[in-house]
């Protein structure tokens, strides 16, 4: 009788499972027709993943529908999974695919958005001691602004490579894996992106 | 150790400001490096300026997931397990399998479905995938599921013979 | 012309490849199972079944309390049943495997709304439930459109039972 393996919790083999081996456990059970492991890995990965998107396209909507495509992608491929890569690089190569196809695709609308009510979307996190004042709000949107309009004004790479650095924390490796390119080129994508950054957004008080 | 030269001014050594910064860098390259940045108005002004950009970064939150994003999701996906299994297998093909930069031609379209077509032709019938699975595995979530499910097919008073229409 | 290369390799790889699931001409159209699921369902619950008290106290244990006392509640629960009853939710529990997972989705959103309703309503649309299953979809049509069920149950409870009545309608009448 194989060794049971608790699932999130207890101990098995000597050790505690990470959430990472908890992911290629529950894409090779998909694979075998779990549906219930994809509606967890959908549960983890779902945030991630549409946030992700929406920085890098700035259209809630838009996002959504990409992230659609991600776990569509995902569901399609179950019966060829193989966890040779981590579930999460190979997810966001997906998302960062669908996203650089999107941004090449509609390139020319690109300069009317700033102008929607949809650019506006993000929320800004608020002070958390006091509620904010109306100016306090002002600035805040205005800050918004800046912050989206510096993020959309990276040429793609860079833009995906800086929010997948900063807001998802992925290892260099990972990174380099889900651009298809080196580490060293990857450190260099997120050198100039940061350069750029400093340059339209360093100006900020804390 | 030797001192460290300015990354600001060697881009060489670029990569050492980011590695600082994620606190990549060991214990002793670190402190050559701070070494460096007590002397070093350039550094000092960089980081400073960076930091800056990551609060601002953070400021940045998105807006909530839309609710109906799941049962939207799994609409799609019933919709296409009721199509035919050769629109699914075209599909693969073209999208999931392929870098996004890659247009397949026609030639290499046309093997793919012959290579499809062989595919289909050997693979297992789908009564032996739940034959192979040999492991008694003790799965805490699903143990759990299933013991929601069955609570919920007797509250729903689905416990008599007429079962469910699929 | 390749145009016409790849209309005879398409033909060609349409007539040998077998679909998963082939359909007999004329009959209803079954969406065909790439996944067996029936197993796994089954094999959980046997599992339960088949659990010693030892396993199910490592089981508890590990879960943190909340869901130990929910647990610990559905065990107590499923001791309880008949052999007969646990046969009958057998079946519904590989059935609900089997579903297409936007349907099986849908009913889990539907429960969880009709968790929500008070305990004494719960049981009324819980029986009005069950009549409305042994009725053919016209008659139930009939029977929610009546102004007798109109003035019966709240417009969130006439969404619920239209709603279940239809996800779960059963296999045979």
């Amino acid at each position: 009788m194989a060794a049971s393996i608790p699932f999130g919790h207890g101990l098995s083999e000597g050790g505690r499972q990470t959430a990472v081996e908890h992911d290629a456990e529950l894409m090779l059970r998909v694979r075998e027709g779990d549906v219930q492991s994809f509606e967890l890995l959908l549960k983890r990965h779902r945030a991630p993943v549409i946030h992700f998107l929406y920085r890098m396209v700035q259209n809630q909507s838009v996002s959504e529908e990409l992230a659609q495509e991600v776990f569509l992608r995902v569901y399609r491929s179950r019966s060829h999974y193989e966890p040779t890569a981590k579930f999460s690089t190979w997810i966001f190569r997906i998302a960062t695919h669908l996203a650089l196809n999107w941004l090449r695709d509609h390139r020319h609308e690109r300069g009317q958005e700033s102008l929607d009510e949809e650019a506006f979307e993000g929320v800004v996190r608020q002070v958390r001691d006091h509620r904010p004042t109306v100016e306090q709000s002002m600035v805040g949107r205005a800050r918004l602004e800046e912050v989206r309009r510096a993020i959309e004004m990276l040429p793609a790479k860079q833009r995906a490579a800086v929010l997948m650095h900063k807001y998802e924390e992925l290892e260099y490796s990972q990174i380099a894996a889900i651009l298809e390119c080196s580490e060293s080129a990857v450190k260099s994508l997120l050198f100039r992106a940061y350069e750029s950054l400093r340059s339209r957004l360093a100006h900020f008080n804390v | 150790m030797e001192p460290v030269r300015c990354p600001i001014q060697n881009s060489k050594n670029a990569a050492m400001l980011l590695d600082y910064l994620d606190r990549r860098l060991d214990w002793s390259a670190t402190i050559e490096f701070e070494r460096h940045i007590s002397g070093c108005a350039a550094c000092q002004q960089t980081l400073a300026a960076q930091r800056e950009v990551w609060n601002a970064l953070d400021s940045w939150s998105p807006g909530p997931v839309s609710e109906d994003f799941d049962r939207r999701l799994f609409e799609r996906i019933g919709q296409e397990e009721r199509k035919p299994v050769w629109t699914r297998a075209w599909r693969w093909l073209t999208t999931a399998a392929m870098p996004f930069h890659f247009k397949p031609a026609m030639p290499l379209a046309a093997a793919c479905m012959v290579i499809v077509a062989g595919f289909l032709l050997q693979a297992p019938r789908e009564a032996d995938l739940g034959a192979e699975l040999k492991t008694e595995l003790l799965e805490v979530e699903q143990v759990e599921q299933t013991l929601g499910d069955v609570e919920m097919l007797r509250d729903l008073g689905v416990d008599d013979d007429a079962g469910i229409r699929l | 012309m390749p145009g016409s290369g790849f209309l005879v390799l398409l033909a060609l790889s349409g007539a040998l490849a077998a679909p998963a699931g082939a359909q007999r001409p004329g009959a209803p159209f079954r969406s065909p199972k790439l996944i067996q699921k029936g197993p796994i369902a089954r094999k959980q619950l046997d599992r339960i079944e088949r659990m010693t008290p030892a396993e199910r106290k490592r089981f508890l244990d590990g879960l943190p309390e909340a869901r130990r006392r929910e647990a610990e509640r559905r065990f107590e629960q499923f001791d309880r049943m008949s052999a007969e009853q646990k046969g009958r939710l057998a079946k519904g529990i590989e059935q609900l495997e089997n579903m297409p997972v936007d349907k099986r989705l849908r009913l889990r959103r539907l429960y969880r709304d009709f968790n929500a309703i008070p305990a004494d309503r719960r049981s009324v649309l819980r029986g009005e439930l069950q009549s409305l299953r042994k009725l053919e979809p016209e008659a139930r049509a009939e029977r929610m459109n009546s102004d007798e069920f109109r003035n019966k149950y709240s417009a969130t409870e006439q969404r619920l039972l239209g709603g279940l009545s239809e996800v779960l309608d059963p296999d045979e009448r």
